[in-house]
């Protein structure tokens, strides 16, 4: 207990002295409530000092008489201060503007390079530089057997499909028969 | 930091900051008021219109220096209302104004018994600090009449800042403790 004591104590003193952690006020501030032997030592701590300045003089103690009134005051919360809006320069805003602008005129007028270029597009291209990114090392691995089997099970499907399209009752390829044969053909593994 | 927690909410941390500056207070204000009750009557005033205006204290000068403030507008409005003249404008604006003594004033006003006991605390403190160890004496006397902080103290001394505090809490409650039987027979308390 005295320990506990001596230790608030020694808060008290650094808080008299502004050199406690905001943790500790609020501990030793709850505690001066409680425990007048706090508040006598504070009002010690403060006579001491100024018998050491020399300004140590019999007048009276006013506390009790101001904090009365204060009690009859309304709590004071101070908001905290946010800091001041800096104004900004009126050409940021304009900038700001233009720099979207040109954004979005860029993405609109470059964004067909995600669209498949055309026929003719492909053949302007000198060959090797479209596909020089694509490169089989790059590709993962693939289980050789198994992959080999399931395509070979779906151009199985695909020729039977093909083969009996006209006895679907609702099936119809219609003009895309060719096309689609012609890639089924093409996609179709060698077989060794 | 008591400050804050005023700010905070917390009625009752104002407290302490009255414990602690009422006596540097009443003597500025007694100096420009001159009448001892009328002082007090202005100082806890100052006090009041402290506590109301203290959501707009932002901590830029010391809280004393503020508190100053508001203690000679206070006494300048008192004046004011009593139809009287502020002693001299230069003892109003000067920043040194408490460093004059202005001991003759409130003595004048002492009781007997105040003035026995102001000479007895007088003597109780400076008895026990000579009687301190020379670490402690040291440490409180570069606290209270120097004004370091405890960095600065640490340095002076060559010790660490957890050093600094402890001996200078040792030096005050080894003060203390030959003062309280003194404070304690205070007939009101007020000392």
């Amino acid at each position: 207990m005295k320990t506990q004591t001596t230790s608030r104590l020694a808060d008290l003193s650094a808080l008299f002295d502004g050199e406690t952690e905001a943790m500790t006020v609020r501990q030793v501030t709850a505690a001066a409530r409680q425990e007048p032997e706090l508040r006598d030592a504070w009002r010690a701590y403060a006579l001491i000092g100024e018998q050491l300045r020399h300004e140590g003089h019999a007048v009276p103690d006013m506390t009790a008489d101001i904090m009365d009134r204060i009690r009859q005051e309304p709590v004071v919360f101070a908001p905290h201060r946010l800091p001041a809006p800096t104004r900004q320069h009126p050409l940021l805003a304009l900038a700001a503007s233009v720099a979207g602008i040109a954004m979005v005129g860029w993405l609109a007028l470059s964004g067909d390079s995600h669209v498949l270029p055309s026929g003719s597009d492909l053949a302007a291209v000198p060959p090797g530089q479209t596909f020089a990114r694509i490169d089989r090392a790059d590709l993962p691995p693939a289980a050789p057997a198994r992959a080999a089997a399931e395509t070979t099970a779906r151009a199985d499907m695909s020729e039977y499909l093909l083969a009996h399209q006209t006895q679907a009752a609702n099936f119809r390829l219609g003009d895309s028969t060719e096309h689609v044969r012609t890639v089924s053909m093409s996609a179709r593994p060698t077989h060794p | 930091m008591l400050v804050e927690r005023v700010q905070s909410g917390d009625q009752e941390a104002f407290g302490l900051l009255v414990s602690k500056y009422q006596r540097r207070l009443l003597r500025l204000v007694m100096r420009l008021v001159r009448d001892p009750a009328e002082a007090e009557d202005v100082t806890q005033e100052a006090f009041i219109k402290a506590y109301r205006a203290l959501p707009n204290f932002r901590g830029e000068s010391a809280f004393y220096t503020w508190l100053y403030r508001i203690g000679v507008n206070t006494a300048k409005n008192w004046l004011i209302a009593q139809g009287r003249r502020m002693p001299t404008v230069s003892e109003i604006t000067s920043d040194d104004s408490e460093s004059i003594d202005d001991g003759g004033l409130l003595r004048d006003e002492e009781t007997p018994e105040r003035l026995l006991l102001s000479k007895q605390i007088g003597e109780t403190v400076n008895a026990a600090m000579d009687a301190l160890p020379d670490d402690l004496r040291s440490a409180i006397a570069l606290r209270e009449i120097e004004g370091l902080s405890y960095e600065e103290i640490a340095q002076v001394m060559d010790c660490p800042i957890g050093t600094v505090r402890s001996r200078i809490f040792r030096a005050r409650e080894a003060i203390a403790a030959r003062l309280r039987p003194l404070l304690d027979a205070a007939p009101d308390r007020r000392w």
